[in-house]
């Protein structure tokens, strides 16, 4: 602890240091007038006395000196005099100063802001139950990495031995009327297999069956937390109700948990209507 | 002077004087530790007295002494230096190692 007992009396000084160059002097001061007395009583002259006691003593200015550099640190002093002098210079040129913290702010800003996304997408275990064992799908062919069609989807599911459970996934929106509500909404097209990859389910219903991704049966959809507490007032009744979505009446099978964390975010989740005609390599590929 | 010279303290005894003398003498300021260490070598220890007090900012740093204001013999202000528990422990082992090198250098010496 001898370092922490340094470091305080070290820093003390930094910050007192006109008071401990007074308290040595006041110090230094005393012990000169006490060797002049002692040299009185040994039968010098005033001026003998204080000449021979300065002579014993040496170079005042260096034991102080020394003393200094022992109670502070001296690059610490040069530091704050820098701090200093920087502050008065920028309180000198005020425009100055205020384009540089503004260009600092927005830097700073920016960059936490891309901080903090790049750590929930990217560093932070994905909040999903053993996320070590999610994998996102692509297609490669020759340079090109991309999402995968529905042709290579169906033949992966069928075939595909790596993954228990594979989805595909694709960005939409779409207005959503639901009674007097009507409001655009960011959802994603999933197949049966998308919630169970993450290892969630709905916190109300069920969520999608491979039923659900045949053409011809009607169409179903799950809600978000958030939307089902804003525009359905948190009211369990709505499980078996019909909204319209794009022009399409769909029924309302879930509800996913408030916990349920996307990204990025979605209002609803619809099948994934598995067109093998389908040519576009829209799908994105999940699997667990 | 006298017959004998004057020695100079030498390069890294002078906390082991202090220790001592506050050891044995309590509570002191800096000129009477000074005066005391010359006493002791009757006037043959020549000390360089300015050279003591960032030794005793060293000692009070490292925790083996402690300094408080008080009042001098003949009503001055002035600075009081004590030995602390951890000093007293540091006193026992710079008095040993002292010790030992004597008998060290003693011993190199005789061997010629």
């Amino acid at each position: 602890m001898t370092w922490l007992r340094m470091l305080g009396t070290r820093s003390a000084g930094l910050f007192r240091r006109s008071r401990g160059d007074a308290e040595l002097d006041e110090e230094l001061q005393f012990h000169l007038e006490m060797e002049e007395a002692e040299n009185r009583r040994k039968g010098m002259s005033a001026g003998e006395a204080r000449i021979a006691a300065r002579r014993s003593f040496g170079n005042v200015t260096g034991a102080r000196e020394l003393h200094r550099e022992g109670r502070g640190f001296a690059a610490l002093e040069t530091l704050a005099q820098d701090v200093r002098y920087g502050l008065r210079m920028m309180a000198r040129n005020p425009d100055f100063t205020a384009v540089a913290v503004l260009t600092m702010a927005l830097g700073i800003g920016i960059n936490s802001a891309i901080f903090s996304v790049t750590d929930a997408v990217l560093l932070r275990p994905l909040p999903y139950p053993e996320p070590d064992r999610i994998v996102e799908i692509g297609f490669e062919s020759g340079p090109n990495v991309g999402n995968f069609n529905a042709r290579m989807f169906e033949y992966l599911r069928e075939r595909g031995r790596s993954c228990d459970q594979l989805a595909a996934a694709m960005y939409n929106s779409g207005i959503l009327v639901a009674g007097k509500h009507v409001e655009h909404v960011r959802t994603l097209e999933v197949t049966a297999e998308y919630f169970s990859a993450l290892g969630v389910s709905p916190a109300l219903g069920r969520d999608f069956s491979r039923q659900d991704e045949n053409q011809g049966v009607p169409w179903s959809v799950v809600l978000s937390n958030d939307l089902w507490r804003n525009r359905f007032a948190s009211d369990p009744s709505v499980i078996g109700t019909t909204v319209q979505l794009r022009g399409q009446l769909h029924t309302v099978i879930g509800v996913m948990p408030r916990t349920f964390w996307s990204y990025p975010p979605r209002d609803v989740w619809t099948p994934l209507r598995v067109n093998i005609l389908s040519g576009g390599r829209n799908y994105r590929g999940l699997g667990r | 002077m006298g017959s004998k010279s004057k020695q100079d303290v030498m390069q890294g005894t002078l906390d082991l004087l202090v220790l001592k003398t506050l050891d044995s003498m309590g509570p002191m300021h800096g000129w009477g530790i000074a005066r005391r260490i010359e006493q002791v070598s009757d006037d043959l220890l020549y000390m360089n007295q300015g050279t003591l007090y960032p030794a005793l900012l060293r000692l009070r740093q490292k925790g083996w002494i402690a300094a408080k204001w008080g009042v001098s013999d003949n009503n001055r202000r002035a600075k009081f230096y004590a030995l602390t528990k951890r000093g007293q422990k540091q006193l026992q082992v710079e008095a040993a190692n002292w010790r030992q090198m004597v008998s060290i250098v003693a011993r190199v010496l005789d061997e010629a």
